[in-house]
């Protein structure tokens, strides 16, 4: 489904990812680790088509196309879903208000007919059940007082919505206590089918004692140095990250 | 002071205008209008604003006699009262009065007017010296509850050559009395038209005033708005004034908060995508312990458009507990689009709540990122956009058949605004 390929990109003069290569296929959860201000957040901006960062070399073919050719909302109606790390407020614009624009622009792309709003409005009844939002938060300004949790929570309700192929969750743990952290944890593994994918962003392990991930990744200084199973994750929990960057500075 | 020659003479013809058709009753005005000039960019309450009227052209004083026009659309105000200004005068043939219960109308024949903070302007003594012509008083008895609002519609009908014209109105809002009213502003482009209006709004103790105003210019309109308002105890004043279409509006707005507990709010939208000139001059005056104003101004701006908000907040020595917020909040989608906000800040009591601000900018470029990282295409995304921020404004119209207008005009002129 995703494949990247010695992935090279900066910001201004400064080089971020130093070729990552990372193979995602069906049915998978990737999870990716590593220190702060080593690179994971930057490789989930640049797979969205954040357009800060720029890719000086290197290839990600997602669905035999190339993913980097396509804009930020080609890459949503092909599938492609970011949970962002810090969801911002837009004051006016409700999430009712732009999922249902968001659904029927990926229902047109792929010669889906619109989704009536009884239909609209029965699936986000189920959806956000899903998620344990308050519906009355949907109808209001997009993240506008919403609570850390309610935030996220509503990153993971879009999600549920759009019914992306490739879900990109960018440290969707950070700042949720242990309940919104089951919620979260619990709605991504209800939506997992044996034909999407996701690739879990994350700084701890915790929430991988609740999203089981098929595949670790350990990102330090802008590239993969060491992958291995959810066993991993667990020995980085109790060892730290030092023993894993040793280890490949004998490499 | 160095005058512009083209205004000088149009000041002169004006003069002889008025006072072919007033006799001695503006005698006052006209003298004080002769002792002054139109204002120039070295006038600092004009620096950005240079007031300016076509060339080669005569100005004909109107103060009414026009001809009913087929196209005012009564049906556009349905759910409101009516009251139409025709060429600049109250007319009351083409007004619904006869169903106002709780109000008195009638034509000015006494002008007793406010002080202002712009006292020494040639617009003032200019409209003053044919109120008793045009005018219109408006009274709203202790306790009526007006239920529908009254919406005052300006429109022209002159086409000889470019008009003047000098609408005003007065109205007395009276004790624990509620009520709305909504001008229309329209020209419809076939002469140039100057509009020199005053209105003066007297707000009596627990009386509940919003005043809406709609203005639609075109490239050869000029309006030019006087609004004068004194509140008494626990009155609550709303101003609400969305700008569009093209040509040059100015707007000063003055509030005197008399007395204590009453509440003042100003809202202002402004959407432009040509040559629109839009400038607001507010002025708060709070003279009593314990009141509060809030003003918010709101602009996007493409083409050549440019805004101005100077907002003037003065809080007395008396006026002790007051809570004054100024917002200017403007979006440039254009290099040549341009705002100039100042706030002016003149605080003499010692325990006040005071904020002001101003941003001006393009479109943030993270909304416009989420929403296409969730399917939707950038034009789709900054539109949405846009609307929400003049939703913020348009939130503030509750009444249903305004709000209909309202947003109506709004979205019609945000689709030139976004197809530029
Ligand atoms: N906009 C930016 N400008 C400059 N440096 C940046 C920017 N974004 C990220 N970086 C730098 O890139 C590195 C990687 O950041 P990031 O991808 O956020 O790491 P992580 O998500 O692993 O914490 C850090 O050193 C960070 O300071």
């Amino acid at each position: 489904m995703l494949k990247i390929e010695n992935l090279h990109a900066s910001i201004g003069e400064k080089e971020i990812l130093k070729g990552i290569n990372l193979t995602v296929n069906p049915g998978e959860v990737h999870a990716i680790m590593g220190p702060n201000g080593s690179g994971k957040s930057t490789l989930a901006s640049v797979l969205a088509g954040r357009e800060d960062y720029e890719v000086t070399s290197g290839s990600v073919t997602y669905r035999d196309m190339d993913l980097l050719e396509l804009s930020p909302e080609e890459r949503a109606r092909e599938g492609v879903f970011l949970a962002f790390q810090y969801p911002i407020e837009i004051p006016g614009v409700t999430t009712i208000n732009f999922l249902k624009t968001a659904i029927n622009e990926i229902r047109k792309h792929r010669g889906e007919e619109a989704l009536d709003a009884v239909s609209f409005l029965k699936r986000m009844k189920e959806k956000s059940k899903l998620v344990e939002i308050d519906q009355s938060l949907l109808s209001r300004s997009l993240n506008e007082g919403f609570s850390g949790g309610e935030k996220k929570r509503n990153e993971i309700f879009q999600m549920a919505m759009l019914e992306p192929r490739l879900a990109i969750l960018d440290e969707t743990d950070s700042g949720l206590d242990i309940d919104a952290l089951r919620i979260v944890a619990n709605g991504v593994n209800l939506l997992k089918t044996p034909n999407n994918a996701t690739i879990v962003v994350t700084h701890y392990q915790r929430l991988l004692d609740y999203i089981v991930p098929d595949f670790v990744h350990v990102l330090w200084n802008g590239k993969i140095i060491k992958s291995g199973t959810k066993e991993l994750a667990l020995e980085l929990e109790e060892k730290g990250y030092d023993w894993v960057k040793a280890e490949a500075a004998l490499v | 002071m160095k005058t512009n020659p083209q205004l000088e003479d149009l000041k002169l013809s004006l003069l002889a205008q008025i006072q072919s058709v007033s006799k001695e009753k503006s005698t006052i005005f006209l003298e004080e209008a002769d002792q002054l000039h139109f204002p120039n960019s070295k006038n600092e309450e004009w620096k950005y604003s240079s007031f300016s009227v076509s060339k080669d052209t005569n100005y004909t004083l109107r103060t009414g006699q026009g001809k009913a026009m087929a196209s005012i659309h009564a049906e556009a105000f349905e759910g409101c009262h009516l009251l139409v200004f025709l060429d600049g005068a109250f007319t009351e043939s083409l007004s619904s009065t006869e169903v106002l219960k709780g109000l008195t109308i009638k034509k000015i024949n006494h002008l007793e007017t406010f002080t202002s903070a712009y006292e020494n302007n040639i617009f003032n003594q200019l409209n003053g010296s044919t109120a008793h012509l045009s005018g219109l008083s408006i009274q709203v008895n202790e306790k009526a509850i007006i239920e529908k609002p009254i919406v005052i519609f300006h429109c022209n009908s002159y086409t000889e050559s470019a008009a003047w014209v000098q609408p005003r109105i007065q109205v007395q809002v009276g004790e624990r009395a509620e009520v709305t009213f909504a001008e229309i502003w329209q020209s419809d482009g076939a002469q140039p038209v100057v509009t020199n209006a005053v209105q003066e709004i007297d707000v009596k103790k627990s009386a509940i005033v919003k005043w809406f105003s709609l203005e639609k210019g075109n490239k050869d309109s000029s309006l030019i708005n006087q609004t004068r308002v004194e509140t008494a105890e626990k009155a609550v004043f709303q101003h609400l004034v969305v700008s569009l279409g093209e040509g040059f509006i100015r707007n000063n707005l003055e509030i005197k908060i008399n007395s204590t507990e009453a509440d003042a709010h100003m809202y202002g939208l402004s959407i432009g995508s040509a040559k629109l000139h839009v400038d607001h001059h507010t002025f708060i005056n709070h003279k009593a312990v314990n009141t509060t104003s809030n003003q918010l101004y709101k602009s996007i701006f493409s083409g050549k458009a440019t805004g101005v908000f100077n907002g003037k907040i003065l809080v007395d020595q008396v006026a002790q507990k007051t809570n004054a917020y100024q917002s200017s909040k403007n979006i440039l989608l254009s290099t040549d689009a341009k705002v100039y906000a100042k706030p002016q800040l003149e605080i003499f009591a010692d325990d006040v709540k005071c904020s002001h601000g101003a941003t001006i900018g393009q479109l943030d470029e993270e909304p416009i990122f989420y929403l296409r990282s969730r399917g939707l295409d950038e034009a789709t995304a900054k539109q949405m956009l846009v609307q929400a921020f003049a939703s913020e404004i348009l939130m503030k119209v509750e009444n249903k058949s305004l709000h209909a207008l309202f947003e109506a005009e709004i979205m019609a002129e945000m689709e030139r605004l976004v197809s530029k």
